[in-house]
């Protein structure tokens, strides 16, 4: 900290002092210094909290250590290839992906929907229903996932006895590896539905209403009025908030995996985030967790890389470009225009 | 592609039920219609509102007088309380809005802003192949498959002067490119009515000028009928061809732009058209009809105003048009003049508008304004005047019930 501050008053002074003609009011710091002043505390802060482990773990992941000896030994690439090397790391990416598809229609289709109906119908039961639905999202994680436990006991939970009185036999939900994951999913989709269905319905809000009174004019009906008016002004946001989701869910994953199976059964439930965590808390491996830590970041960097390169170039130009179709200006907008052409 | 505008197709009202013999009764018609929204006073009660076939009718009126509640129940979109809603001498009370043959542009043209120009205009047809992949097009013009859709839809935006804009978003468009392809949009369909809600309102000042003599220009050119909804005044007398006076959800007043603005029903309807509005008020009579006084103003009249004492009262509300006063000096006042009205009032302010001069005046408990030519003279400020106004240009009206009591110069 030291050394920033010292780094940014030297800087300061250069600059200030280079031009020569830096106003400088009496009685205060120099202009250079003073905007400095202004943006330690974010700087600081920041460098504290996540550049600073940023690169701590990406030192760790190249060192042996148990998180308490004095002296971790160098490692190399030695915890990068035990990742690849035992099969736990390739098993745990792999249920993370499945994951990652299991949760994203939850994250877009079917808040959307939800949210698309609860829009068309405004009033009180409409508010009812979406606070009902948000609900999950407030609940305490870890209270919610013991709830869950409960009814999802294989011998007292109620999600079997309400089976059993169906005439479906008691299935050991998060005992049986074809079932865990699935279940975990669902457990974890109820928040993601309650908070995408928020945000669906601003979205919703900032369309005009009028586009849908002028395509009933126009002959649509209630379906085609959604299909080709509502759902494709509302696609930007569902890629987004897809995206979004991908990223801010794995904390209530991980939760419900920590309560409920541990990962398990043998390994049904794991992912990697879970197996950062034994990695660390469980074998006191920090070299092999924060080689885990950074080959996720990377990954996400990836993503989130593509989705601002993909979004860019669908950007639409802006009013001044010149006629569309003579420019390079909206590559992006052609496939979509096939697109509504053939469905319409 | 003109000629194929003009052609108004008939068939969608044929085929749907019995005409009214009644010639009146072409065109739109809202009769006994009453809309509720739940307050205790109707948004709209209209015992009869007609829009003659082939007119451009505009439907003026502060806001709230249930001017566009009488274009939405017309459209379709909503449902009227009460009434029917005759198109063509066609009831098509329970008609869908799409089935009806009506277009509307929105206020705010309300472009699907995730689609191109091309596709905004097209949607409807788009849709219509779909509804009726084997059926052909209103009006008989061959099948709807996509080579006539994009003929269509490429006429339609030639005529309104967007063809060099067809892959282009509503984003990426001036407001008044706006403004045509909602209308591009709405005639693409050949509809039989075209229903426009403050089609201008969205445009700044120098675009609307341009716009109001394009509207009317396409009117002249598809020659179907055409219902406007304005708030402005000016705009309605100088675009329709038809006005409907609204005011509290009634029709105060419905007829040719110079019969509306020469012959105001009541004092609402004198007031609200012409600008400056009428000066209008009230004079007591002191000889049954023939002479009314009031501090610094008085009419002789050669007549005496008849009705005037079968009402049983002696006072009347007296208007006169800013433009009818003629500008004397102040002796003018003591003359014997013509039958008419003298206003003796000190020039207030003076307002120089180009080709005219608003001169408002204040006098004794009253105000008036009064149009003179810039050509010409004009008073200065606190200059003591005398207005005068010939028999025939003023309005008399019953101040029990505004009521427009005949003509005093006839």
């Amino acid at each position: 900290m030291t050394a920033d501050t010292e780094v940014a008053s030297r800087a300061a002074g250069r600059r200030a002092g280079g031009r020569g003609t830096a106003p400088h009011r009496p009685g205060g710091p120099a202009p250079r210094a003073r905007s400095w002043l202004y943006l330690g505390p974010a700087t600081i802060s920041l460098a504290v909290w996540v550049y600073g482990p940023l690169v701590f773990t990406g030192v760790l992941s190249f060192l042996h250590w148990n998180l308490v000896s004095d002296h971790p030994s160098w490692a190399g690439l030695g915890n990068y290839a035990r990742l690849v090397d035992q099969p736990e790391f390739p098993h745990a990416a792999w249920h993370t992906l499945l994951y990652a598809v299991g949760i994203l229609p939850f994250a877009t289709v079917v808040p959307m929907a939800l949210a698309i109906m609860l829009w068309k119908k405004p009033g009180a039961v409409s508010t009812g229903y979406r606070a009902l639905l948000f609900l999950p999202v407030v609940l305490a994680p870890v209270a919610n996932a013991i709830a869950w436990q409960f009814i999802l006991d294989p011998l007292q939970g109620a999600a079997n006895g309400l089976l059993q009185d169906a005439g479906f036999g008691p299935r050991n939900w998060l005992g049986d590896p074809a079932t865990a994951l699935p279940v975990i999913v669902l457990i974890t989709a109820a928040k993601v539905v309650g908070l995408n269905l928020l945000l669906f319905g601003a979205a919703l809000a900032s369309l005009d209403r009028r586009t849908l009174e002028a395509a009933r004019l126009e002959g649509a009906t209630e379906w085609e009025t959604t299909r080709f008016v509502v759902v494709p002004q509302l696609r930007r946001t569902a890629v987004l908030l897809g995206l979004l989701s991908l990223v801010v869910v794995w904390p209530w994953i991980f939760t419900n995996v920590a309560v409920l199976t541990q990962g398990g059964p043998n390994g049904a439930t794991d992912n990697v985030y879970y197996r950062l965590y034994t990695y660390a808390f469980t074998f006191f491996d920090a070299g092999t967790a924060s080689a885990a830590a950074i080959v996720i970041s990377l990954a996400f960097a990836v993503l989130l890389g593509a989705y601002a390169v993909l979004g860019r170039r669908r950007a639409d130009p802006g009013p001044g470009s010149g006629p569309a179709g003579s420019g390079p200006g909206p590559a992006g907008a052609r496939p979509e225009r096939g697109r509504s052409h053939a469905s319409v | 592609m003109t000629d194929q505008m003009t052609a108004v197709p008939t068939d969608l009202g044929s085929g749907a039920g019995v005409a009214d013999p009644d010639p009146d009764a072409d065109g739109l018609l809202l009769d006994g219609v009453v809309k509720t929204y739940g307050g205790a006073r109707p948004a709209l009660d209209v015992p009869r509102l007609h829009v003659p076939a082939g007119s451009f009718t505009v439907l003026v009126g502060p806001s709230g007088c249930g001017k566009s509640t009488a274009l939405r129940v017309s459209s379709g979109l909503e449902t009227p309380t009460r009434g029917r809603v005759l198109l063509g001498g066609v009831d098509v009370t329970s008609t869908p809005a799409a089935g009806r043959g009506v277009a509307m542009v929105f206020q705010d043209f309300a472009l699907y802003p995730h689609m191109t120009v091309e596709q905004n205009v097209g949607f409807g047809l788009r849709l219509e192949a779909r509804h009726r992949p084997r059926r052909g097009l209103r009006g008989g013009a061959g099948p709807l498959n996509k080579a006539e859709i994009r003929r269509r839809v490429t006429g339609a935006c030639e005529l309104l002067g967007l063809g060099g804009l067809l892959e282009r978003r509503p984003a990426q468009l001036s407001g008044g490119e706006r403004q045509r392809v909602g209308l591009a949009r709405a005639i693409v369909r050949r509809p039989r009515v075209l229903l426009l809600d403050e089609p201008l309102s969205a445009l700044d000042a120098q675009l609307r000028q341009q716009a109001r003599a394009e509207l009317v220009r396409l009117h002249r050119e598809l020659g179907n009928t055409v219902v406007m909804v304005t708030h402005d005044q000016l705009e309605a007398l100088a675009m329709g061809t038809h006005l409907i006076v609204m005011n509290g959800g009634r029709v105060a007043q419905a007829g040719p732009p110079t019969d509306v603005y020469h012959r105001p029903a009541d004092p609402f309807v004198a007031t609200f058209v012409g600008s400056p509005p009428m000066n209008i008020a009230p004079m007591a009579t002191t000889d049954a009809g023939r002479t009314f006084d009031a501090p610094g103003r008085r009419v002789r009249l050669d007549h005496p105003v008849p009705g005037l004492g079968a009402s049983g009262s002696s006072t009347v509300l007296l208007g006169w048009r800013p433009g009818d006063g003629v500008i004397g000096g102040p002796a003018e006042a003591d003359r014997p003049s013509a039958p008419g009205l003298a206003v003796e009032a000190t020039a207030d302010v003076v307002e120089f508008a180009g080709d005219a001069v608003v001169v408002h005046l204040t006098g004794d408990g009253m105000r008036a304004a009064v149009t003179v030519p810039a050509r010409g003279s004009w008073p200065a400020v606190g200059d003591r005047v005398t207005v005068t106004v010939p028999a025939e240009r003023l309005h008399l009206f019953d101040p029990a019930d505004g009521r427009r009591l005949p003509a005093v110069g006839a």
